[in-house]
């Protein structure tokens, strides 16, 4: 009796959980219109993943025709995925704030008060055309509008890893409100399938025209490059472009002797694990960079070391028995050194390796592949003078 | 009556209904899985995990609705009532009872905490400059209107008009706006174009704003992991007098979208408005400031080896900061919040912490507990009961 009693009781509470239960399961979190006071947003130097002024930087005073892109976010595709964009820049460009559309951002500073700001953008579709733009960007500095021919007389084709763009310098030929920080623009526009790429450089004329081939260069290098973190934790960077330290020296570490090759700058080293970078470059602008490293034992082995470099510039894996075959020696003080080049596209590497000390030393020269073949011989110079053996 | 409660209750209670909801649980499973491919983790989520039922739609897009099969949430539901009332019909107090009654215990508690995750925890992320100061996060997958009132130097009063409410041919109305807004199109993805002038005949968007000189065109909608759906909209801001007056003329339309940054602003009601569609944001008691953003590598390559922002976290009324370093596998709770290191930007000065608010965050562990203390319970028991038999036949 009662355990029927019991069973009864328990039987109304579960009814009476089913009852508080069900409505939860089945409710919907729908939001309604929210009210509430939030302190003033102070100017924020970053761009909230929706965009941001894609010519914010460096003030610019914009007479005439006001610039349709101020305000407008960048809409690479019909979805915005987030690329990164490298080129070939000068340690003199300093980055800016990049945004959905502001794929790359720099400033720059000449003499007196000159200015120039640089910004590579992206607008969906054809964004107007190319004559219109140029117009644009004509009316911008008081130039009158020009035809097509016009515009295929004024303008001059430009390759980029992206395809062909058009080149055009604008300058100013009427009185200019500020000619410290306007007065001219050279841009370049690429038309690709969904979206159209504004290389841009406005600012003082003459500090535009010292900075006129370092900008083509950069439109002729310039490329989209995963984010590193989000989509390809692998993905090979474009060539470093680590600023040069002060010092113009790298010591070595205690016990380790070598001798650097002239035209090698000292690098800062990146990471706890690097104990010498070098930066190279050629007088065509492209940069590379020579590391050192050590770790602790074998440290993976060197198959699958080579495996990792050749995957980094990317080259197919080698078995075991062709690592012998594509493996090179330097005699050094301290012993044999290994090397193995990795001739990819466009980075090339060539790798070193030594056992000393219970630890393995990596010696490894990496950048745009003619740059690599050009530092070869000076690397592999490097690697005949380095001694270890007080390690 | 009574017989059919107890039918009732036995049914519910039964182990059969037990096996149909578990069988259910991997048949919807599965067909989410394969569903993902096309339609995208969110949106299988929604409609496959987060639902009552799933649903097909005759005739495509818009078409008549029937459910098909039961959603994430009924199955769930049902599970854990099936289980409580055979915890029920069968409970017997008793020492010899304790180790399958903490069993079953703490897999009501997991379902339940499943559940109630599932309904009230929300993700958000934080992306800080090193610098800048935030005290707000932001739902990257969900977009509100907020229209705000700019007016007072000190504070801004923010209206936020959830996605759920724009609807097109929706006309919003709300006691803190002196108008009303008539969403006049809505683009769940768009591509924006400059209009190129020059007897270019296409349409503006709007003809107040940025977007007097846009074109929205309509995209089909992705669901790519690594893509975001450009939300956009035609909105018309219709003031609204005092009762007495007649409703004043439009003041035109405007255009909003994610893609817009440049703030859109006019003049209503004696005070100045800004309109953005912007993320979904959740505003916090407190503020982080990034100070320091590491990013390393393994060496000799580009592999991502470890993040942390070191960061200071102070309450909005002042009270002293405290320094924290976030990197991962050590994110900061506080508030009731998670972050945890979750990313960085391109320039790597901006960090991204993942915010994750879940009131029944402790459900698992608890549940994970008292699951192994009941299992090892019956395991001891059965033990020692075994031995004892053995005794007495070795005795006997």
């Amino acid at each position: 009796m009662n355990t029927a009693h019991n069973m009864l009781n328990y039987r109304s509470y579960f009814a009476l959980g089913v009852l508080v239960f069900l409505p939860l399961a089945g409710c919907d979190s729908d939001d309604d219109i929210e009210v509430y006071q939030v302190p003033k947003e102070k100017p924020v130097a970053v761009a909230p993943a929706g965009g941001a002024d894609p010519h914010a930087g460096v003030p610019m005073p914009t007479p005439g025709t006001p610039d349709p892109h101020a305000g407008m976010a960048g809409v690479g595709a019909a979805a915005a995925s987030k690329p990164t964009v490298l080129g070939e820049v000068p340690e003199t460009w300093l980055p800016g704030r990049a945004s959905s559309m502001r794929l790359a951002s720099y400033s720059l500073k000449g003499g007196g008060d000159s200015i120039a700001d640089i910004s590579l953008i992206s607008l969906a579709g054809t964004a107007g055309g190319v004559l219109d733009n140029v117009n644009r960007w004509r009316g911008q500095i008081g130039l009158p509008p020009v035809d097509e021919k016009g515009l295929a007389d004024s303008s001059v084709k430009v390759t980029t890893p992206q395809g062909e763009a058009v080149m055009v310098d604008l300058i100013a030929t009427t009185g200019v409100e500020n000619p410290a920080q306007d007065g001219r623009i050279i841009a370049a526009l690429l038309v690709l399938d969904n979206e159209m790429w504004f290389y841009k450089m406005r600012g003082n004329a003459g500090l535009l025209g010292s900075e006129k081939d370092a900008f083509v260069k950069w439109v002729q290098t310039a490329k989209k490059v995963a984010n590193p973190a989000a989509e390809n934790p692998g993905a090979q960077p474009a060539a470093p472009t680590t600023p040069p330290v002060a010092t113009g020296q790298v010591e070595p570490p205690e016990g380790v002797t070598w001798k650097v090759p002239d035209g090698w700058q000292a690098g800062a080293p990146s990471g706890s694990m690097r104990l010498a970078t070098f930066l190279v470059s050629d007088p065509s602008g492209a940069k590379g960079e020579v590391t050192v490293i050590r770790l602790g034992g074998a440290s993976g082995g060197e198959l699958a070391n080579v495996n990792r470099w050749r995957g980094q510039v990317g080259l197919e894996p080698i078995t075991e028995a062709m690592l012998a075959k594509t493996t090179g020696q330097v005699d050094s003080p301290s012993g044999p050194i290994a090397y193995v080049d990795c001739h990819g596209k466009p980075n090339s590497t060539v790798a070193a390796w030594c056992r000393q000390g219970g630890g393995t030393w990596f010696f490894k020269l990496t950048g745009p592949a003619h740059l690599v073949a050009s530092e070869r011989a000076n690397f592999i110079r490097f690697l005949s003078s380095v001694n270890l053996t007080s390690q | 009556m009574k017989s059919l409660m107890t039918r009732l209750f036995k049914g519910i209670s039964s182990l059969k209904l037990t096996i149909v909801c578990l069988v259910a649980a991997m048949v919807l499973i599965f067909a989410g899985t394969l569903a993902q491919v096309q339609m995208g983790i969110q949106a299988v989520q929604a409609q496959y995990f987060q639902s009552i039922f799933v649903w097909w739609s005759a005739g495509g897009e818009g078409g008549f609705r029937i459910p098909i099969f039961p959603g994430g949430h009924l199955i769930g539901a049902v599970l854990l009532l099936n289980l409580i009332a055979a915890h029920i019909q069968r409970f017997k107090w008793g020492w010899d009872k304790a180790g399958i009654q903490l069993t079953h215990a703490g897999l009501i508690i997991m379902l339940a905490g499943g559940l109630l995750t599932d309904l009230f925890s929300v993700e958000s992320q934080m992306r800080i400059k090193e610098g800048e100061t935030k005290n707000y996060s932001e739902e990257i997958d969900t977009i509100e209107l907020a229209v705000t009132d700019v007016s007072n130097p000190d504070f801004d009063t923010v209206t936020a008009i959830p996605a759920d409410v724009l609807k097109p041919g929706k006309l919003i109305s709300h006691e803190s706006l002196p108008f009303r807004i008539l969403v006049k199109k809505l683009y769940p993805n768009s591509r924006l174009q400059m209009i190129g002038g020059h007897g270019d005949d296409t349409t503006a968007a709007a003809d107040k704003g940025v977007g007097a000189r846009v074109v929205v065109k309509s995209m089909p909608t992705s669901s790519k992991p690594n893509e975001r759906n450009l939300v956009s909209a035609v909105i018309e801001v219709i003031p609204v007098g005092d009762n007495s007056d007649k409703d004043k003329a439009s003041q035109g339309t405007w255009l909003v979208s994610d893609g817009l940054a440049s703030e859109q602003k006019f003049e209503a009601g004696g005070k100045t408005w800004s309109i953005a569609l912007r993320m979904k944001r959740h505003y916090k008691s407190f503020s982080l400031t990034l100070h320091d953003f590491v990013h390393e590598r393994y060496p000799g390559t580009n592999i991502p080896k470890n993040f942390s922002s070191r960061v200071t976290l102070k309450d909005v009324d002042g009270s002293a900061g405290r320094e924290v370093l976030i990197y991962m596998n050590h994110p900061l709770r506080y508030g009731g919040e998670t972050f945890y290191q979750a990313g960085f930007e391109r320039s790597e000065d901006i960090t991204v912490l993942q915010v994750v608010r879940n009131p029944s965050v402790a459900a698992p562990y608890v549940a994970c507990v008292v699951v192994s203390v009941g299992l090892l319970l019956q395991f001891c028991m059965h033990l020692v009961k075994f031995s004892r038999r053995n005794k007495k036949t070795n005795n006997s």
